[in-house]
């Protein structure tokens, strides 16, 4: 094996386990067998999202003995039917070490979610 | 009034980001609330004027406008350097009643339906099955708006159907900014909605076979596409196969279509002779970089509907690491001899799982080809050739493609 050759193997093997270890987490999405959604004006994303226009929410959400849940309404100006057609929960590794280190006091929430087209 | 909304977005790409081109302006019209213009037809009217408002707009700068719908074409077809205009928002459909028929017309008046031109399959397949009606065919997909689907000459995915644009039968184009431009045009031999209707949008009406037929492929050339008429089928059930079947059976079967006297044979398909029936659907799935004995083969059967049939939507997908996706596709870039490997290893994430007969899938077209999510960058090219030649056209694109593996 050449040097070229093994210097290429070698830095993608260094690129995949570093991607796989950055990453650390993984999404599950709910999404709707109808509906349609919502478009986006312009085409920017390279995943799923590409074709559809989506709400973020991300935050770091302090809880306590007394807190059971939390209930987050969809802000009406993002999303104009009122009606979801997914919303994406993402784990992410920084997510559950934040949740360990603070004793379960903190949880980080990241959550993406698309709306229906309104009926017209 | 309907309100249009101007991007100066400098770029502009197709969802396969086949682009970027150099695009001036995007303009998206969005219609008059329901609320304060409760009538369809008022709303679509009104749209139709905002539509010719821009293109004397644009007239009068002496510019191009061009409409486009998802922007799923893989290719610069849809676009024009000066303006575009996003047509998905654009989505209502008209009731068409018993009265709105031509007299003349051979068309079961409750298979006419007529959508606003950035209807989706998607959305016309939820309207249509709420009154027991199904589109014939689609494109094996569902995102593409019904303009541009007509527009590009969208494939069907069924034996003996034709493609999207042949259950058109009536079309509502502005081809300018006056009151004369705005037309529906039918065929003369095959009517389906009167005069009346016409008038009801505005339209002056024009039948006419040949203009008709040039119009309805005419890659945005005839004018806006505002709607369309189309015929509808009643809903009905596909009954979905995955098979491994014998190379020479399966190729046998392209150069012939002859299902009936064939050796492929399903056991819940076949006549009262025993004969396999002729399926709606027959797809080969075929990795060019491996010489297989066998083929996997989808074929799917059309049934009557039946309200009660199991939940086809119960199995959980799961997406490939996208940054891993990307890394192979680099790595294969440089050493186009990995592919045939990266594909045989991911094989069994590609192709569909073979289905025992009572395995089978049963759900309506709608649920058979559902959302096909967006998955990175691609491009396509196509070829018709006669189906006596399949096996050549599959042997040369095989030989093509081992020699120069395509990343």
């Amino acid at each position: 094996m050449n040097v070229q050759l093994r210097r290429v193997y070698i830095s993608s093997a260094i690129a995949l386990i570093a991607a796989l270890l950055l990453q650390s987490c993984y999404t599950t999405r709910l999404v709707s067998t109808h509906g349609v959604p919502m478009p986006p004006e312009t085409m920017e994303g390279q995943d799923w999202y590409r074709d559809k226009m989506y709400g973020e929410y991300t935050a770091v959400v302090k809880t306590s003995v007394l807190t059971d849940g939390m209930m987050i309404k969809v802000p009406k100006d993002k999303c104009e039917s009122g009606k979801l057609f997914s919303v994406e929960f993402t784990d992410t590794f920084g997510g559950n070490l934040l949740y360990l280190v603070t004793f379960g006091s903190r949880r980080k929430v990241k959550i993406k979610y698309v709306c229906m087209l309104p009926d017209l | 009034m309907a309100k249009t909304s101007e991007l100066l977005v400098g770029k502009w790409d197709t969802l396969h980001e086949n682009g970027a081109f150099d695009l001036k302006r995007q303009y998206i019209t969005r219609h008059e609330h329901k609320a304060t213009m409760p009538s369809r037809v008022l709303r679509y009217n009104d749209a139709a004027e905002e539509i010719q408002r821009l293109i004397k707009k644009c007239e009068t700068e002496n510019e191009g406008f061009r409409a486009f719908g998802s922007r799923w074409s893989m290719s610069k077809i849809a676009h024009q350097k000066d303006n575009m205009h996003q047509n998905n928002l654009m989505y209502l459909d008209l009731e068409i009643e018993e009265g709105d028929m031509h007299p003349d017309s051979e068309y079961a008046h409750e298979n006419i339906f007529f959508f606003e031109c950035g209807s989706t399959i998607k959305q016309i397949s939820q309207k249509l099955n709420e009154y027991g009606k199904s589109l014939k065919t689609t494109g094996a997909s569902n995102g593409q708006t019904i303009a541009g689907c007509i527009s590009t000459g969208v494939h069907g995915s069924a034996f003996d159907t034709g493609a999207v644009q042949d259950y058109i039968v009536g079309l509502n184009i502005i081809t300018g900014p006056n009151a004369e431009d705005n037309v529906y045009l039918e065929r003369h031999t095959q009517p389906s909605l009167n005069d009346a209707f016409a008038q009801s949008i505005n339209a002056r009406v024009i039948r006419n076979d040949d203009l008709f037929n040039a119009a309805l492929v005419g890659l945005g050339s005839f004018g806006f596409i505002h709607g369309v008429a189309l015929e509808a089928d009643d809903l009905f059930l596909l009954d979905r196969y995955v098979r491994r079947i014998d190379k020479n059976l399966t190729l046998s079967l392209s150069k012939t279509l002859d299902f009936e006297n064939s050796e492929f044979k399903i056991d819940n398909e076949v006549d009262e002779n025993g004969k396999p029936n002729r399926p709606y659907h027959y797809k080969i799935f075929i990795n060019p970089y491996v010489d297989e004995d066998q083929y996997v083969v989808e074929a799917m059967y059309k049934k009557k509907y039946t309200l009660a049939y199991p939940d086809p939507f119960t199995k959980i997908e799961k997406s490939l690491y996208k940054d891993l996706i990307y890394l192979l596709i680099k790595f294969s870039e440089k050493f186009p001899k990995s592919i045939p490997w990266f594909i045989k290893s991911l094989q069994k994430s590609i192709l569909p799982e073979i289905t025992k007969d009572e395995e089978k899938i049963r759900a309506t077209l709608y649920e058979t080809f559902w959302d096909a999510g967006y998955k990175g960058p691609a491009f396509a090219c196509s070829m018709g050739v006669t189906i006596e030649d399949s096996e050549r056209a599959l042997n040369a694109l095989v030989k093509m493609t081992k020699d120069h593996p395509i990343p």
